[in-house]
């Protein structure tokens, strides 16, 4: 079968940018009747690609929610989300399931990194997932586990990592099948703020590429400048967006 | 750096298989307690399975035993093989009649009583002790039925006067403290009864806090070229052992002695009946069971063929003894147990490895993959474990085996299979809620902190 491919509808923005994510009125709601939370109330936002997007908020506004609906991982009650011109939330469970796997790169807070694999071997994860044999996929993983700089690391196991070990083996397993959307949930959390910056100043520089999109969930304050767009969500929706420097900016992408 | 994309997902069994197994075998704590758990429980379930198949094929030992014969004839309402419903001897010539047989001959089978004598060594007095004895009496002149193998002597020293051979294992039973039973070598063990039955009267040896220790002693005196050694009595007649033989173990475990067929009935009190079963030796080109059918039509005994009156004892024991229902017990404790300890070791190992499948989910690792991964570990787990216990057990049946030994042990292929059926359930049991609960995941989990 051939690999799902959204290049067709990919929109120009100019400046060589694209738009990769546009997020159009989602709302989602957990539980019935009196018991209903409503997690998200109509969230648009547009994320463009070679950026990083940081969204940020309370605990309880939605951000993991918005996420996990931009990740394919959960269903949006209304709404439509959009990821280089492919719209996802259209998709079956299965199709969302193979999207993932192809185009869908995750970091976790916790890493959730399989302890029983080393590092080269949990990074490479993703490529056994798609059919890569497994000496390829880790050999792959092995090479860009030494561009994170744990090339002597590749046959630990996590635990015998660092904090920051880990999530560079989380990093490395996010980027191995060059996806088009990563998706990272509180990267710097677990980890002390001169391992967090690096993590991150790692992210920007492997990551951010002109075809992916890098949402990065966070609490972290100190590593707001590293975003190109940071979207401040509070109670189900977008209250406002700034860029870098804190200028605010539109929630949607003007397309040329 | 990355190679070109294969056809997508086409190494099913590289995630499915792999990476499952090292999550499985990761936590060597938690995977060995699983297998454990599991070889417990098909140990358990061989183990108790196979002495249940061992007693059963005690209680028939002695069907096989008694070979040459095509047919068994009895009175039509014996259950089994013990249950001896005695015949009247004019009914061998109503057998013999019946066309297609080749030969019919008369088996006495039934239980005596035997008088041994012994010196009590702390007061040197003579003790008799009588113990009852299955007695075997077969045609005198064809001595068809006899025991497939002498450990010493000679089956025709039968035709002897007085003659009479017993079981190895029986012994057991009739020297307890001697350990004759236990001598492997015929001419060690010849020397080890001479010496001990040579005796003619008290021995000066007392041992000290022994309630009852009886030495045997010699009814009569062996010369050297005699076959005899030693004698007993029945029914007040003199019984002289030439030989001893192998037979399997029975039931009973009482010591089984072969005699011939009259003599037989002089060894037990006397009766209007005492023709216990009749065994039948079909023509050549002749069918057992049309014969049978012949023999029930036209004496209104009953025949079988061995294989026939093996199943029917095998039968009664199931049908009329609580057997089977103490040994299934057992089993389904062992069932039971091991599916508990399996299941719970299992979910719990699923449980704490939820994150992980989580995270799988959201990377593209469908419901079906995720599935199979903690099937293959719920069959890795259980080959394991029925592999450990099937060997286990079967460690424990060949270290109890041999004729001395008190264990009935008979693993039958049958009870690989059961066994291996018992463990497949025990594993679905066991990763039922696993695989609901990895089903039902949410991956969106992997963003809870």
């Amino acid at each position: 079968m051939e690999p799902q491919s959204a290049t067709t509808t990919d929109i120009p923005l100019g400046h060589g940018k694209r738009l990769a994510v546009r997020i159009s009125g989602i709302k989602k709601q957990f539980g019935k009747g009196e018991q209903a939370v409503e997690a998200l109330r109509g969230v648009t936002w547009d994320v463009a690609a070679q950026e990083v997007a940081m969204l940020v908020g309370p605990s309880g506004c939605g951000k993991t929610t918005l996420i996990s609906v931009v990740a394919g991982i959960l269903n949006a009650d209304q709404g439509t989300v959009s990821i280089f011109g492919e719209s996802i939330t259209s998709m079956s469970d299965r199709a969302k399931t193979r999207y993932r796997a192809l185009n869908v790169g995750f970091v976790f807070q916790q890493y959730n990194l399989l302890p029983a694999l080393t590092a080269a071997e949990n990074a490479a994860v993703p490529l056994l997932i798609q059919g890569v044999p497994r000496l390829k996929a880790v050999k792959a993983a092995s090479e860009l586990l030494g561009q994170l700089g744990l090339g002597k690391r590749t046959h630990s196991r996590p635990n015998q990592l660092s904090g920051g070990q880990q999530q560079r083996v989380a990093i490395a397993r996010a980027l191995i099948h060059k996806p088009k959307i990563l998706v990272c949930d509180e990267p710097t959390a677990a980890l002390d703020h001169e391992t967090g910056m690096i993590v991150m100043k790692l992210i920007r520089e492997l990551a951010v590429s002109d075809d992916r999109a890098v949402i990065v969930v966070t609490h972290d304050n100190r590593i707001f400048p590293l975003g190109d767009r940071v979207a401040h969500m509070d109670d189900g929706h977008i209250e406002s967006i700034v860029d870098g420097s804190g200028r605010p900016i539109p929630a949607t992408i003007e397309i040329p | 750096m990355l190679p070109a994309k294969p056809e997508l997902f086409s190494n099913f069994g590289e995630i499915v298989g792999w990476i499952a197994i090292k999550m499985l075998t990761g936590d060597r704590a938690k995977f060995i307690g699983i297998v454990f758990g599991l070889a417990f429980a098909s140990a358990l379930i061989m183990q108790q399975g196979s002495i249940f198949w061992g007693l059963m094929l005690r209680t028939c030992a002695q069907i096989y035993d008694l070979r040459g014969a095509d047919l068994w004839v009895m009175d039509p309402s014996v259950q089994f093989i013990d249950d001896v419903k005695p015949m009247l001897e004019k009914q061998l010539g109503l057998v013999r009649g019946v066309d297609g047989i080749k030969w019919a001959v008369p088996l006495y089978k039934g239980i005596a009583r035997a008088k041994l004598s012994f010196i009590d060594k702390s007061t040197g007095k003579r003790v008799d002790v009588t113990e009852q004895v299955i007695l075997i009496g077969l045609d005198d002149n064809s001595l068809v039925g006899e025991p497939a193998s002498m450990f010493t002597g000679d089956i025709e020293d039968l035709h002897r006067p007085n003659s009479i051979i017993v079981d190895r294992v029986g012994l057991r039973k009739l020297f307890p403290r001697q350990g004759l039973n236990l001598i492997d070598s015929p001419g060690q063990f010849k020397s080890t009864l001479a010496a001990l039955t040579r005796r003619k009267q008290a021995s000066p040896m007392s041992e000290p806090n022994s309630d009852k220790d009886l030495e045997p002693i010699g009814l009569g005196t062996a010369s050297q070229n005699s076959p005899v050694l030693f004698e007993m009595e029945m029914n007040e007649h003199r019984a002289e052992v030439v030989g001893v033989c192998d037979a399997s173990r029975t039931f009973q475990s009482n010591a089984v002695i072969y005699t011939t067929f009259s003599r037989a009935k002089e060894f037990v009190p006397r009766e209007r009946k005492l023709l216990s079963y009749v065994l039948v030796k079909v023509m050549p080109g002749q069918n057992p069971l049309d014969v049978a059918r012949r023999i029930r039509e036209q004496s209104g005994l009953s025949a079988l063929t061995t294989d026939q009156f093996v199943e029917k004892t095998i039968n009664y024991y199931l049908r009329y003894t609580g057997i089977p229902i103490n040994f299934m017990t057992t089993v389904i404790l062992g069932f039971i147990v091991g599916t508990a300890i399996a299941g719970q070791m299992f979910y719990s190992f699923t449980l704490e490895n939820i994150r992980q499948f989580g995270a799988l989910k959201a990377m593209g690792v469908g419901n079906l993959r995720i599935v199979g991964m903690v099937l293959l570990q719920a069959a890795l787990v259980g080959f394991l474990g029925y592999g450990l216990g099937v060997g286990g057990a079967t460690l424990f049946g060949m270290a109890n085996r041999g004729q001395n030994s008190e264990l009935a042990f008979y693993t039958h292929r049958y009870l690989l299979l059961l066994d291996a059926g018992a463990t497949i359930i025990i594993c679905t049991l066991a990763s039922l809620l696993s695989v609901l609960k990895v089903i039902l995941l949410e991956p969106a989990i992997v963003f809870r902190g």
